[in-house]
């Protein structure tokens, strides 16, 4: 577990710049879920239309919805591949994705078709660290402003 | 200084008004239109609901029909609203980055609120954010808000109330009140406000627009320039709007179950009754809503209402929610007279005991008509209670025994059933003739050493007489009854005298579920 600036954002995890996390499985399937960054900023989550099983999709492309109190927000995919399964539990309890993100919060797995290539496209490392401060900046920035 | 295009769509039907919504953020996400504000205004009284809602469980359909009031759904998140012809929308359509945050949070809800918030203060109107994204006056609404994003594009939005009406409001919508009672009516009133209640007068549409403005161009450091929509923006426009009238977008949402149940309780403290009413989302195991009403009076005034916000979207699990109101009691310095944080959660407790009542395969909407006293419904359910409680209001008025304690079993009223149904279990019934007797009969029973009972009688009588169930210490399962009671003709005096003429029936279909219940 490493701990940037309150938030609980794992080593072993590449994350997107729409707050999606990425999990490499040993047989080359991911897991893919939503940050501890995320869920704390957007708080509980009340409501979520889940991607659809089979489907294709890329990287960027929004598969799902996903919503908190007063916001209809959008499920990015981090990767581009096949939808293999989505987590149903999440239909009967939506606020897992805030109580365990990383565990039985998930919301998909996925087969990537160019895991390699696209990883670079997602922080991972030291970038989250800077990824993550930067976001937290963006915000006070604003509040400043006002 | 950057240049914000303002937006100025008069008044638009529900389905124009959501269609422009959906346009203007996609046209914006795509980077072909600019930031803008836009003020709106509605042709028809509209019911709005969120973009995950159901129709029929937030809003009473038939009513909305015949009143010409407009159904339709945002594609922003948050409640149900009623959206009136005085209230002016705003809304705010820009890219992400000019409000720092591409994550939805109170910084963000806040920023976006804050020139509302200052434009209604202009007007001499104590109005500030309440973290759960409203805009207030000392607890009272007066705008509720939301959003969604699109790409790297966010819209947000809010309701400002001019000229509230709020009877059409309570009737429209499926808000916590069981049945509009006026009691419930003058309180939920107390919940929402607008410009003319603070003002005593309705600002003119123009002179709000323009207070709106000022105040979005000084917070955000931005120029507003008039404009119109843009090319394409008119041409999707156009092909949207169908759309946004038709059902498949209205009821894209089916309910999960049918419409929304209140599901009410009373409780008893020392300062006196608390009601407490709420809406759950059996699904999801979560409070949608909660309306706390009773007798007493709270420092300061807005307590009930900040908790009532506090126990908003909680899961109904009471170990939480005693929590949460500890620690809102603990936090606040709020103080209700007479009563302590655990009366609260009493109430709620026992709203939640109705939905746990649905275990035994007993529908919701039921289950709210069932009170168990000095026990819980299960505990009662697993003594076996070997006494069946009748009222003789359920006699025929012109049968012999109505006045008589017993009963022929002729079949010419809902008793002979409801004995019947109690014979199948080894039940003894026994018809009560008047209050006293009620509390005699329960002191005769225990002394043959019963430990429960299960009876029958109208809600108000149970509420009303509350303090004297719990009081007699033993456990019971009281059935609300069926048609109008004595207390809904006014006649509860004579009733009390065991002289009521009316007939009541046996909520038969109730009792046998109740009898048969096993876990
Ligand atoms: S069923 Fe019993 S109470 Fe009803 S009318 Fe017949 S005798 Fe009277
Ligand atoms: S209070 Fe009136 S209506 Fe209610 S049970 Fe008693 S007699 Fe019947």
């Amino acid at each position: 577990m490493s701990d940037i600036e309150g938030f609980n954002m794992p080593d072993d995890l590449y994350y997107h710049k729409e707050h999606a996390w990425v999990k490499i499985l040993d047989d080359g399937t991911v897991k893919v879920g939503m940050s501890d960054f995320y869920q704390k900023n957007s708080g509980d989550t009340t409501y979520i239309d889940l991607p659809f099983e089979g489907d294709d999709v890329e990287q960027g492309e929004t598969c799902g919805k996903i919503q908190s109190a007063k916001w209809v927000g959008k499920f990015v995919s981090p990767l581009t591949g096949k939808i293999l399964s989505v987590n149903e539990d999440l239909e009967d309890d939506s606020t897992l994705i805030n109580k365990e993100p990383y565990e039985n919060g998930w919301i998909m797995t996925m087969k990537p078709s160019d895991l390699d290539g696209e990883l670079a496209n997602l922080f991972h490392g030291g970038a989250v660290s800077d990824f993550v401060k930067k976001e937290i900046a963006d915000i006070d920035k604003k509040k400043q402003q006002q | 200084m950057e240049k914000w295009r303002f937006l100025d769509t008069g008044r638009l039907s529900a389905s124009e008004n959501m269609a422009l919504d959906e346009v203007l953020l996609e046209c914006r996400a795509r980077g072909e239109s600019p930031n803008t504000v836009r003020v709106m205004q509605f042709s028809n009284p509209s019911v709005l609901v969120g973009f995950n809602q159901s129709v029929e469980q937030e809003a009473r359909v038939d009513y909305c029909l015949e009143s010409g009031i407009d159904i339709n759904r945002r594609i922003t998140g948050g409640g149900a609203i009623f959206f009136d012809r005085t209230q002016i929308g705003w809304e705010v359509i820009c890219e992400k980055s000019f409000l720092g945050a591409g994550l939805p949070s109170t910084t963000l809800f806040e920023s976006i609120c804050e020139p509302v918030v200052q434009a209604i203060r202009e007007l001499g109107i104590r109005a500030s954010f309440r973290p759960r994204n409203d805009i207030e006056v000392d607890g009272r609404k007066i705008s509720g808000t939301g959003g969604t994003d699109e790409g790297d594009a966010l819209l947000f939005q809010g309701t400002l109330l001019v000229d509230f009406d709020v009877d059409s409001m309570l009737r429209a919508l499926r808000v916590p009140v069981e049945k509009l009672k006026a009691k419930e009516l003058e309180s939920a009133k107390d919940r929402v406000t607008c410009l003319k209640w603070e003002l005593g007068h309705v600002p003119g549409p123009e002179e709000i627009k323009s207070l709106l403005k000022r105040n979005f161009e000084s917070a955000f450091r931005i120029e507003l320039v008039d404009g119109g929509l843009t090319r394409e923006e008119e041409i999707l426009f156009n092909e949207r709007k169908l759309f946004f009238k038709s059902p498949g977008w209205v009821h894209k949402v089916k309910s999960p179950g049918k419409e929304q149940i209140t599901i009410h309780s009373i409780h008893k403290g020392d300062g006196g009754i608390i009601r407490t009413a709420m809406n759950v989302n059996l699904q999801q195991k979560r409070i949608k809503s909660v309306l706390i009403t009773g007798d007493f009076f709270s420092f300061p005034r807005r307590t009930i209402l900040d908790l009532e916000a506090e126990l908003k979207d909680v899961k109904a699990d009471i170990g939480i929610i005693s929590e949460k109101v500890e620690h809102f009691f603990e936090r606040t310095d709020c103080t209700v007279p007479g009563f302590g944080a655990s009366d609260f959660v009493e109430g709620v407790k026992k709203c939640l005991d109705k939905v746990e009542i649905t275990r035994f395969g007993i529908p919701l909407h039921l289950a709210n008509r069932i009170n168990a006293v000095n026990a819980t419904f299960a505990s009662v359910i697993n003594d076996r209670p070997k006494h069946l409680l009748l009222p003789y209001c359920a006699k025929s008025p012109d049968c012999e025994w109505r006045y008589n304690e017993g009963c022929a079993e002729c079949g010419e009223c809902s008793i002979d059933n409801a004995i019947k149904l109690g014979q199948e279990k080894g039940m003894e019934s026994i018809t009560i003739q008047s209050f006293e007797h009620l509390m005699e009969t329960i002191e005769l029973i225990r002394k043959e050493g019963a430990t429960s009972y299960i009876g029958c009688c109208c809600e108000a009588f149970f509420m009303k007489r509350l303090e004297d169930f719990e009081g007699s210490g033993m456990p019971a399962i009281l059935i609300d009854i069926d048609s109008e009671t004595c207390y809904d003709l006014g006649k509860e005096n004579k009733a009390y005298a065991g002289q009521f003429e009316r007939r009541t029936e046996v909520n038969i279909e109730l009792l046998r579920m109740v009898l048969n219940a096993e876990l």
